[in-house]
């Protein structure tokens, strides 16, 4: 099937299995640039036609909506771990802004993973992000947390006494 | 502009009341409201090129959805608007952190809401702590979390 007919989830290129995760795995590193197409993208999904992302803010450049990150770090979670057979959802998500991701700079992203847990049925993954600009300063802190399967495991009847 | 011009309902806005130290804990945000369409979602995740179960139906169904449902991603968007109206530029050295709770699916409308939850001197300056929220037309909670940043000195 052509690439551009699968689905997303066909597309992941994982390999490694969630259940061989390990605090510290380093997941992955991508580079990212927050252009004209994709502020029309994002702005137009939203209606959010804030100024600022179209021409010179108060911080002195056109700035990218606060949440933009979010376009880049999904897909690199599962092109390195197994994408799983029952499912994931988006769980949790952490930013601190530390300055302006600008429109049209290459930014580096870099994923790791920082948690994991097990919570009511479900299998917890939590990647720390930190994305850096062009002279290596930090300009994003995130942690993304997914969860997995969509539908929960049932856990097991405990005995009366608990 | 003559009388039968219409205005545009998306034109930006900026809030009546932003971020400044005087706003008291227990101050309501103004809300900001999307209606998320499949037109929407599909324009967020670049469909045709990107299906994904938040854009196509294919997709969903081979996920065992019934339907696409809205990208956590899209939704946070919403939440976003509401952080960087209220802040402005102060949404630098701000702090935006939420669990989503709730799928949110097609033709939803959602309302992202915030209270000043706490207040706290800092850098010469005062952080305003938030609790932040989305909420369905039905006023179900999709997304719970808090935001903070720094607030100025009313002028």
């Amino acid at each position: 099937m052509a690439e551009t007919r699968k689905a997303e989830h066909e597309l992941f290129k994982g390999t490694k299995p969630l259940a061989e995760a390990e605090i510290g795995d380093v997941i992955g590193s991508i580079e990212f640039v927050v252009d004209d197409d994709l502020v029309n993208r994002l702005t137009w999904a939203l209606d959010d036609y804030n100024p600022w992302y179209f021409q010179e803010s108060p911080l002195g450049h056109r700035i990218a909506p606060p949440t933009t990150p979010l376009q880049f770090d999904g897909s690199m979670f599962y092109d390195y771990y197994v994408y799983p057979e029952g499912g994931s959802l988006f769980a949790k998500q952490e930013f601190e802004f530390l300055h302006p991701v600008k429109i049209g700079v290459t930014y580096q992203l870099v994923g790791t993973l920082v948690d994991k847990y097990q919570k009511r049925g479900r299998s917890y993954f939590k990647m720390g992000v930190s994305i850096t600009d062009p002279e290596g300063v930090e300009v994003v802190r995130m942690a993304k947390t997914v969860a997995t399967p969509v539908k929960p495991v049932v856990e097991a009847a405990e005995g009366a006494a608990e | 502009m003559p009388a039968e011009f219409q205005s545009d309902p998306t034109a930006f806005a900026p809030m009546a009341v932003a971020a400044d130290e005087s706003l008291p804990i227990g101050f309501e945000l103004e809300p900001v409201t999307k209606k998320i369409t499949l037109d929407k979602a599909r324009i967020y995740e670049g469909w045709p090129g990107r299906r994904s179960r938040h854009c196509d139906y294919d997709a969903a169904h081979a996920t065992g959805l019934p339907a696409p449902n809205i990208n956590g991603a899209l939704v946070a968007g919403v939440l976003g608007e509401l952080f960087i109206k209220f802040f402005g530029e102060n949404y630098i050295g701000g702090t935006l952190s939420f669990n989503l709770i709730r799928q949110v699916q097609l033709n939803d409308e959602l309302t992202a809401r915030g209270v000043v939850r706490d207040k706290a001197a800092e850098a010469g300056s005062t952080r305003l702590v938030l609790d932040v929220w989305l909420e369905n037309q039905n006023g179900d909670k999709v997304l719970v979390g808090s935001a903070s940043g720094l607030a100025p000195a009313r002028q």
